[in-house]
């Protein structure tokens, strides 16, 4: 166990390697001129080299992208280049938003696919199992924006139906308001949770219906059970690790969905941070941001592998 | 290939499948049409009624300054099919070499690409849009190198095990034996084989495409303003949240509408292509996950 984790871990690290080595490359080497992009089309060939210098680019390629890893490892992600405020201050203070509207939307996903995932297994052979897979197929279908615009027309306040929940803006004390802060979470994280529960639904479903033909599960229905008892006693256990990994595969799209409800519903976090940021062109901070985000993803990877080594024999016998 | 031809004939006849080839047919068809007759011209608005509500010569209204829905959602079903036909053709294009590669090369060269495969896998689609986009601006063809790029890389993942097992069948030594070359061997007889495999998957890439461009277009790396599209009249709905309700409801359901059509015709692919699948009726998970 312990050579796996490590093994893991050195995949992680260089997975965070060979993302920056990356996004480094795309945003330096595509465009040709780093200094033009930042400057603009109409720069004079002074204020070029002024760029350049102010902010190491006239430097080889390998050393600016050494002299960031090196940043990176002492916890330094540089300086915005319109700003000049420490990226990893202004990151830090994004995340207490999108953080917990991640979390949020996590916790709506799981809420729906779940539970309905496992309704629709143990019922697949009736019509409330096959109404839950065709609203899973449905739901997993819709564009994210439109989930949140049509959750502000129901339930959003100034422009909904019903005028329940805010749907715009986060307040500008923060968290100090718990109840305020929170309340404006609720709808772009339902409108990610939504969606990514229809997704989560179809793999929890189909994990169920796998373990129903089980050898273990067929028997504990011959010694007595019914199907749909011996389905939930004996199949679900084994189909956890499945489940599981279903959150490391949803990772990288819960992020996606997070960033665009951002932007939907005005909050000021990170994703709403990164789109201004790429309409800016302050590429340094868009190098560190990005990698910063797909590190998030790598790490709920590397957590949800390690977990579902614990909770599963068999995979740790498979291993040793 | 005589075998595509078998595997859409049973498709047609499972309902999932008839219904998504009807539909894809569907917007093709509206794509083809719109090039020649609109029912209004792309660019003529009436600013005295827009938001209207739907009428008669406007059956779905008209937008912020005027302009007739239906004719811009007509015309916006010419990106989506760029953008569909170019993210498959991208990812098919990145994931079957690098599929075959992975599976086939020499392990010293195979195995570093396979971990390289494995961690490319976690970044999103989003941001590979997102970091093309800050050098070069959004298009549709941002749109279609991101979703491709990384759509290509789960395809190589998925299409690795299935190549590994074709080239180790009797009859590809038996053709080697007859002195058939590598590249006869890749095209001849292991493409065929991963094909069902690889037209499921590049059925989700067209669905994923088409929500990409939704969520892309929304926060501007997408189709750039003014350019007729699903995800921009999605986009410039949001204007009129207050004022038309229903200006929300029609380009969702287009996208809506289309991607459910491809998703359920890449079940019925799985189904008709996958003997052990045709009795247990699994729902295909969505491998690809994508931006939405």
């Amino acid at each position: 166990m312990t050579q796996y984790v490590l093994r893991r871990v050195a995949l992680f690290v260089l997975g965070l390697v060979l993302t920056s080595a990356l996004v480094f490359a795309l945003l330096r080497v595509l465009p040709g001129d780093a200094a033009q992009v930042m400057g603009g089309v109409k720069a004079t060939p002074e204020r070029l080299d002024q760029i350049r210098a102010a902010y190491g680019l006239d430097r080889s390629l390998p050393a600016q992208y050494g002299s960031w890893l090196a940043g990176l490892l002492h916890g330094d992600l540089g300086q915005s280049l319109i700003t000049g405020v420490p990226i990893k201050d202004e990151i830090t203070q994004k995340f207490a938003l999108t953080l917990p509207l991640a979390g949020l939307s996590l916790l709506f996903s799981l809420l729906i696919g779940v539970p309905l995932g496992i309704a629709s297994a143990v019922y697949y052979d009736t019509k409330l199992g096959g109404f839950a897979s065709a609203v899973a197929q449905g739901l997993a279908a819709i564009p994210i924006v439109w989930a949140g615009l049509l959750l502000i027309i129901l339930l959003g306040k100034g422009a909904g139906l019903l005028e329940l929940l805010p749907s715009q803006g986060f307040p500008r004390t923060g968290w100090s308001e718990p109840g305020r802060a929170f309340a404006s979470l609720i709808l772009p994280a339902l409108a990610v949770g939504i969606v990514e529960g229809a997704v989560i639904l179809r793999f929890v479903r189909s994990a169920l219906l796998e373990a129903r033909g089980q050898d273990h599960v067929r028997t504990a229905a011959a010694l007595g059970l019914t199907r749909r008892q011996a389905l939930i006693r004996r199949g679900l256990p084994g189909a956890g690790p499945a489940i599981l990994s279903v959150v490391a595969l949803q990772a990288a799209s819960l992020i996606v969905g997070v960033v665009v409800v951002e932007a939907l519903f005005a909050l000021p976090g990170m994703g709403s941070m990164l789109v201004t940021d790429v309409g800016n062109r302050d590429l340094i901070k868009v190098q560190s941001t990005v990698l910063v985000l797909v590190g998030l993803v790598l790490l709920i990877g590397l957590l949800v592998d390690i977990a579902s080594r614990l909770i599963d024999p068999r995979q740790r016998r498979a291993g040793e | 290939m005589r075998r595509i031809g078998e595997v859409l004939r049973e498709v047609w006849r499972r309902p999932r499948g008839a219904f998504g080839l009807v539909v894809v047919a569907l917007v093709l068809l509206v794509a083809a049409v719109s090039l020649v007759w609109l029912p209004h011209p792309l660019l003529q608005s009436n600013p005295a009624e827009r938001w209207s509500g739907p009428s008669l010569s406007h059956p779905l209204g008209q937008d912020g300054i005027g302009r007739d829905t239906l004719t811009w959602l007509m015309v916006g079903t010419q990106a989506t099919v760029k953008v569909v036909v170019g993210s498959t053709v991208v990812a098919a294009l990145v994931g079957l070499p690098l599929g075959a590669a992975t599976a086939l090369l020499h392990a010293r060269v195979a195995e570093p690409l396979i971990v390289v495969v494995d961690i490319l896998i976690a970044f999103p689609t989003l941001l590979l849009a997102m970091v093309l986009a800050a050098p070069f601006g959004g298009s549709l063809g941002t749109v279609i190198l991101a979703v491709g790029f990384a759509s290509g890389i789960t395809i190589s993942r998925i299409t690795r095990p299935e190549i590994r097992k074709v080239a180790k069948a009797d009859y590809l030594l038996a053709s080697r034996a007859a002195g058939a070359g590598a590249v006869r061997r890749l095209v001849g007889h292991i493409l065929p084989n991963v094909a069902p495999i690889a037209l499921v998957q590049l059925s989700i890439v067209a669905a994923v495409s088409i929500l990409a461009e939704a969520g892309l277009t929304y926060l501007g790396y997408g189709a750039p303003n003014g350019m007729p599209s699903w995800g921009r009249s999605l986009s410039d709905s949001q204007a009129s949240l207050q004022v038309a309700p229903l200006a929300v409801v029609w380009p969702g359901l287009a996208i809506g509408l289309t991607v459910l059509a491809l998703n359920l015709l890449g079940d019925a692919l799985r189904e008709a292509t996958d003997p052990r699948l045709r009795r247990t009726r699994q729902p295909a998970a969505g491998v690809i996950t994508g931006v939405a």
